[in-house]
């Protein structure tokens, strides 16, 4: 073999790297034997280059011979061996999609030590991959592999985002209601203060999402990035409105339900009756 | 296309690989990629259509030649004479155009 540049060097065993990956699960075939005309080949093709052969002139030779892909027909080789072959050969962006998939179907199988290894993983390879990707069309086939993990983890950070203040508040209840329970004997069932619970739950949440319209606006490009790339595409002034408008809506609902229980006797009473109203 | 290509270059005579590649190269209107031809004698090689001989070279390390089995010429023989029905019956179709 002549002698090549470095980087000539290098484009020729990345290219001979993806025949071998390409002939080799593909049955019908001697790869050794393939590997070794192909060889012969592009020795014969520079026999009349000059030391040390540049880069320009493997390359050309190397797109004379093809992409290795085009070489062996699809049917030959099964979807298993195809997606270890996107791993072991394919461009960074797929190995990237692939492995994040495979940390996120691994996780199922681990439970423990998936959700909390294995899932957050995925999700930083999941956003690695997104990153080099410029353009979210040219993702394509990889949003089947790369989104899952991501709408999962979206889905647990946005439900903590929108309804974070009514955990507290029904932890804080819960807690409250045994309290009572214990001091006071007389008292054995679930009170009815929970309605009132939840009346408080709603018009908190409802200042919440108000609050939060105003802050997404304010910060629209950190919230886009956070939840890349689902929010590029959404309009966050009419998303942040109907926060607003829902923001209203819950406290409404929640003044409307207090000063229905306010009118009646039941629940009003029991909390007259520990001093709490 | 291009088995029918390969088994004819190599009719009657013995071809190295690159070769092969040189005649194919010679034919007008033919586009391929090169490489697509190893995995294709390797394939014919294989269902025994095509054998190889190693002989030594003046220019170099010994080299391998290709050349048709008993199978391979009659197999061609199928090929070449369905090859020539299609040819006339598409010069049929293109004659009528023409008048």
């Amino acid at each position: 073999m002549k002698e090549l540049s470095i980087s000539a060097r290098e484009c020729l065993n990345a290219y001979l790297q993806k025949v071998r990956a390409r002939l080799r699960w593909a049955n019908s075939l001697d790869a050794d034997e393939i590997e070794r005309d192909i060889c012969e080949h592009i020795e014969r093709d520079l026999d009349s280059a000059d030391e040390p052969v540049e880069y320009e002139t493997v390359a050309e030779v190397l797109d004379r011979l093809g992409s290795p892909e085009q070489w062996v027909p699809d049917g030959e080789i099964s979807w298993w061996r195809k997606v270890l072959m996107r791993i072991s050969s394919g461009p960074d962006d797929w190995r990237l999609a692939y492995i994040s998939f495979g940390l996120f179907v691994l996780a199922f199988f681990q439970l423990r030590i998936g959700m909390f290894i294995f899932i957050p993983l995925s999700f930083i390879v999941a956003r690695g991959a997104l990153s080099m990707t410029d353009d979210l069309d040219q993702l394509k086939g990889r949003k089947v592999l790369l989104y899952p993990v991501l709408i999962l983890i979206y889905a647990i950070l946005g439900l903590f985002l929108l309804a974070g203040p009514a955990f507290g508040l029904v932890g804080l209840a819960d807690g409250f209601e045994r309290e009572i329970i214990k001091n006071y004997d007389d008292i054995k069932e679930s009170l009815d203060y929970w309605w009132w619970t939840w009346v408080i739950i709603l018009f908190v949440l409802g200042i919440w999402w108000i609050i939060l319209s105003g802050i997404s606006i304010a910060f629209d490009k950190f919230f886009k990035f956070i939840f890349k790339p689902f929010l590029d595409k959404v309009n966050k002034k009419k998303l942040a409105l109907t926060a607003i408008v829902a923001g209203w809506l819950l406290i409404l609902v929640a003044i409307g339900l207090g000063w229905i229980f306010g009118a009646s006797d039941g629940p009003a009473n029991l909390f007259k009756q520990f001093g709490l109203m | 296309m291009l088995e029918f290509c390969i088994l004819n270059a190599i009719r009657g005579t013995s071809l190295y690989g690159y070769d092969i590649v040189r005649t194919l190269r010679g034919i007008e209107g033919l586009v391929i990629s090169e490489g697509t031809i190893y995995p294709i004698l390797s394939r014919l090689k294989r269902e025994g259509f095509v054998k190889t001989t190693i002989r030594e070279s003046s220019e170099g390390p010994a080299r391998k030649y290709y050349e048709l089995t008993k199978d391979g010429e009659e197999m061609l023989d199928e090929m070449n004479s369905y090859w020539q029905v299609i040819k006339d019956g598409t010069d049929s179709i293109i004659k009528e155009h023409k008048k």
